[in-house]
């Protein structure tokens, strides 16, 4: 169990990295096009939509590990003002509508993917992608998503509300 | 009474709107206690345009006013459309739009209820002159609509994010664009655009569809008021065409000059755009390519 | 359903989650799911809705927000910024308030370096506080000022910030950033002047001190070594989008290499460095990009139920003149941006503010750098301001957070009056855009 959990944290924590270094990738890239054009060495036509895609899967992969860092921005004004009791009653109502929300996204994402598998949908643009490949991080990081909401509901029924560490700091 | 939910692919009451919104204004008049038809509105704010054919087949949306190229992903063979060398009312008597329809039926899970704007063809915009069919040297800015001509022509083909085209083409990072002949005022491109090349090439045209499984719904009385009201939009053809004039005039105002093709040069031109487009659409779609090549091309 | 029904529904709800503590982004995913459901149509509508969360992303136009973090967290993280900070220290000699106007002069030009606010007063606070505090400087002008500079990072390009709005309220994103520049320097200069003012009529209030002399070269040598080198990052990302070379996306790009240059030449840039960037921009992006998932669908529900379209009637109806609406849409703001971050509040109110805005005939560029002023007042308005929680975090533990609400009011009141003067002379944010090359 212990090790599942580790091997759990280490697969989050990729997750985050991964999606930091597309975002430098992306910049390398840009930047690289920028100047080859300039120099009138022609473009990276598939830049633009190879970013998009990349802007996409990197928010999903890295959305659950956001959510284990607690740097999903929340107002805190209810919860940093009552006792603690209520608090933790209020962190394991919420912990339970995330989960709830995680689990019906996984649903109908999941059937969506399915869907666009069966009519073999292809994306037409400089580059020609099936479709589901794409759709298919969406129930990925949902139940991803759903799990870190699980592990957050555990640790609240023991006692500890995750509320006061929450990186309320990482904002804009 | 039936009531039906329609979205458009482009924002309220800009070019591509504004007949489908007095087409639903049509019904809805003339439906009076037998069908209404609901607009939601259209562009973005309501539903991402290229979600709006997925909607229509789910039936989220009943109907949806969108081109072909905005459902590629659902049916490929939607790109042939543009290439059609007949007008919608020939198509309907030619067979050429009961093949369509087909196809629209099978993978679309809808009907294809009206076409308009099928008189406003596409033009190449340029900031450098050109004097003959010929863009080798040029960097044009794409959608997979032009792709294949463009590149017959010898162009450098570049993708642009549609909010970033004007400045693209300010600093020359692109030399012209592909654009139908009206709605070029509409996005301000007119102030970084110098020539516009005439004659224009396909079909601009936008598809009307709807959910296959609300049009079976619908009772005879309901059929027939929505029947009219595309037959009158499907004869708009001449009033689109005197706006497209209108549009050109304003276009020639705001310094946009035409680079004219005559004769043999002009014949050449088109013959080009039609090959190549049919020559990547083949390629894409060998299952009912052919047949559609044979309905569509005179 | 009609539209009053609709708009109670979906607002209703989802301050009901935001305020029980659900994220942000998982309270405007839940009620997308009831949105969808009972608007978009039951199960084919939860489906589009997963759709949506696809399409909303797929978008170039956003690839700057996470850029211009990463340019921020680059020289944060190598170093680079605080050495520039303490050249700015060495420049200024002894006088009343000295180290608040550092923090002021020290975050103005870091604010041209990074589109990142808590970059910024991290950077600050961290640096300048303790030694602050220990000079027995009051609260105020020790909080204070980091905090308003620190703000001051989301107007003065470049700004992830003003990405976000300008992509979504369809405003020229280059001229949006570019009117960020003017106002900028003017709340920068008020902040200078209150300092200097409140230190020299009571200097207990931030004691002066004797400063190692450092005179001629010695003086000059860090500055020159350490600041005037990086105003090429900020010639690079701003002169590119002035001179019309460079598409926002495209300066962003080049903004983080001449970052990643310039602490390379620094010899500061080690992988280490870069994972620790890397991280950063990405729990920060991800953050905002996650809630721009969820709120574009909701403003698309909110459009599709009727509710938008009725609201906009009935305001119209009421005949008010486009600058009574502005001053609404500015009180309604504030209002908001005590209770939420500045991304909620941009997600919430642009559906309704933009086709307001165009009804009435208000210029959008305007309205946008008036809006960016109104997000950057938020962040130190309580109870919720992000920037007033990042000083908690790097305060010492004595420092209670009514002290920094006390610290941030005098700069809040500066930052109120420059909106008052941006809203009467709107030239101060439109004129520098109209000059950019056609
Ligand atoms: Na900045
Ligand atoms: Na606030």
């Amino acid at each position: 169990m212990k090790q599942l959990a580790s091997l759990y944290s280490t697969l989050l924590d990729a997750c985050g990295l991964l999606a930091g270094f597309v975002f430098v990738l992306l910049a390398l890239f840009v930047s690289i096009d920028v100047v080859i054009r300039n120099v009138g060495l022609g473009n990276f036509g598939w830049l633009i939509e190879i970013s998009e895609y990349a802007l996409y899967g990197a928010t999903f992969i890295a959305a659950p590990w956001v959510l284990r860092l607690g740097a999903h921005v929340r107002v805190d004004l209810v919860v940093g003002n009552v006792p603690r009791r209520a608090a933790l009653a209020l962190e394991i109502v919420t912990d339970l509508i995330g989960l709830a929300i995680s689990l019906i996204l996984f649903w109908y994402s999941l059937a969506a993917t399915i869907a666009s598998a069966e009519s073999n949908s292809l994306i037409f643009k400089d580059l020609v992608v099936t479709e589901w490949w794409l759709l298919a991080v969406l129930p990925a990081s949902m139940a991803l998503l759903a799990i870190e909401f699980v592990v957050r509901l555990v640790r609240a029924v023991r006692g500890r509300t995750e509320a006061g560490n929450d990186t309320v700091l990482d904002g804009l | 009474e039936t009531t039906l939910r329609a979205v458009s692919a482009f924002a309220d009451d800009t070019t591509f709107s504004v007949n489908f919104q007095r087409f639903i204004d049509k019904v809805n008049e003339s439906g009076k206690g037998v069908i209404q038809i609901n607009y939601v509105g259209g562009g973005g704010k309501v539903m991402n345009p290229f979600e709006l054919g997925n909607a229509v087949k789910t039936g989220v949306v009943d109907i949806g006013n969108l081109p072909g190229a905005f459902y590629t992903n659902l049916l490929p063979e939607a790109d042939a459309i543009k290439l059609s060398r007949y007008t919608i009312q020939e198509e309907r008597q030619n067979g050429a739009w009961a093949y369509m329809n087909k196809l629209h039926n099978e993978k679309v899970n809808a009907e294809l209820l009206a076409r308009q704007k099928d008189c406003v063809p596409f033009h190449i915009y340029l900031n450098k002159k050109i004097d003959k069919p010929d863009l080798t040297g040029l960097k044009i800015r794409v959608t997979p609509i032009y792709r294949a001509f463009f590149a017959a022509m010898g162009a450098e083909n570049i993708r642009t994010a549609p909010g970033e085209v004007y400045t693209a083409l300010e600093r020359g990072t692109v030399d012209g664009y592909g654009w139908p002949t009206v709605g070029v005022l509409d996005l301000g491109w007119h102030e970084v655009t110098k020539y516009r090349v005439d004659p224009g090439f396909y079909r601009a045209s936008v598809e009307i569809l709807m959910n296959l499984d609300s049009w079976k719904k619908l009772s005879d009385a309901e059929r027939g008021v929505i029947n009219s009201a595309v037959q009158w939009l499907e004869s708009l053809c001449e009033e689109d065409k005197a706006i497209a004039e209108k549009e050109i005039a304003r276009q020639t105002e705001a310094g946009i000059q035409a680079i004219t093709f005559e004769g043999q040069v002009a014949d050449d031109y088109l013959q080009l755009a039609y090959d190549s487009g049919w020559k990547a659409f083949l390629e894409a779609n060998t299952e009912h390519g052919p047949k559609l090549q044979e309905l569509l091309s005179k | 359903m009609d539209w009053l029904s609709a708009l109670v529904l979906m607002l209703g709800l989802l301050c009901a989650l935001m305020a029980i503590g659900l994220p942000v982004a998982f309270a405007f995913l839940g009620v997308n799911i009831v949105g969808a459901f009972v608007f978009l149509g039951g199960e084919a509508g939860l489906t589009q809705l997963a759709r949506n969360a696809m399409a909303s992303l797929t978008s170039f136009t956003l690839v700057p927000i996470a850029l211009f973090l990463l340019m921020g967290e680059i020289l944060f993280h190598s170093g680079v910024a605080f050495k520039a900070i303490d050249a700015v220290d060495r420049l200024i000699s002894r006088v009343p308030g000295r180290l608040s106007i550092v923090s002021v002069v020290g975050g103005t030009i870091f604010s041209s370096l990074s589109g990142s606010t808590i970059a910024n007063t991290a950077v600050l606070g961290s640096m300048l506080l303790p030694n602050m505090l220990k000079r027995g400087y009051h609260p105020t002008l020790a909080m204070g000022p980091i905090m308003a500079a620190g703000s001051i990072a989301m107007l003065i390009p470049p700004s992830a910030l003003a990405v976000l709005l300008g992509s979504l309220a369809g405003i020229s994103i280059s001229k949006l950033l570019i009117a960020g520049i003017i106002p900028g320097l003017m709340l920068s200069i008020f902040f200078l002047g209150y300092v200097v003012i409140r230190a020299g009529l009571k200097p207990e209030l931030a004691p002066s001190y004797e400063i190692e002399a450092v005179r001629g070269w010695n003086r000059w040598r860090p500055f020159v070594i350490y600041v005037l080198p990086l105003f090429g990052i900020f010639a690079v990302v701003v002169g590119s989008i002035l001179a019309g070379w460079a598409t926002p996306t495209e300066s962003a790009a080049l903004g983080c290499t001449a970052s990643a240059i310039a602490a390379a030449g620094y010899r500061s840039l080690s992988v280490k460095v870069m994972i620790k960037s890397m991280r950063e921009t990405a729990k920060i992006a991800v953050m905002i990009l996650f809630i721009i998932v969820a709120s574009v669908t909701f403003s698309q529900i909110l459009a599709f139920s009727g509710a938008t379209n009725g609201l906009l009637g009935v305001i119209n109806s009421f005949e008010a003149t486009p600058f009574m609406i502005l001053l609404a849409m500015l009180v309604v703001l504030l209002f908001l941006g005590a209770f939420m971050d500045q991304v909620s509040m941009i997600m919430i109110t642009l559906p309704f503010f933009i086709p307001l805005a165009k009804l009435v005939g208000i210029d959008l560029l305007w309205l946008g750098v008036l809006m960016l002023i109104v997000m950057e007042i938020s962040f130190t308005t309580p109870p919720f301001g992000l920037l007033l929680y990042v000083m908690k975090g790097v305060a010492p533990p004595d420092i209670t957070l009514g002290q920094i609400y006390a610290a941030a009011a005098p700069f809040i009141v500066l930052e109120l009056i420059a909106l008052a003067i941006i809203v009467a002379v709107p030239d101060i944010a439109t004129w520098l855009p109209t000059i950019m090359r056609r």
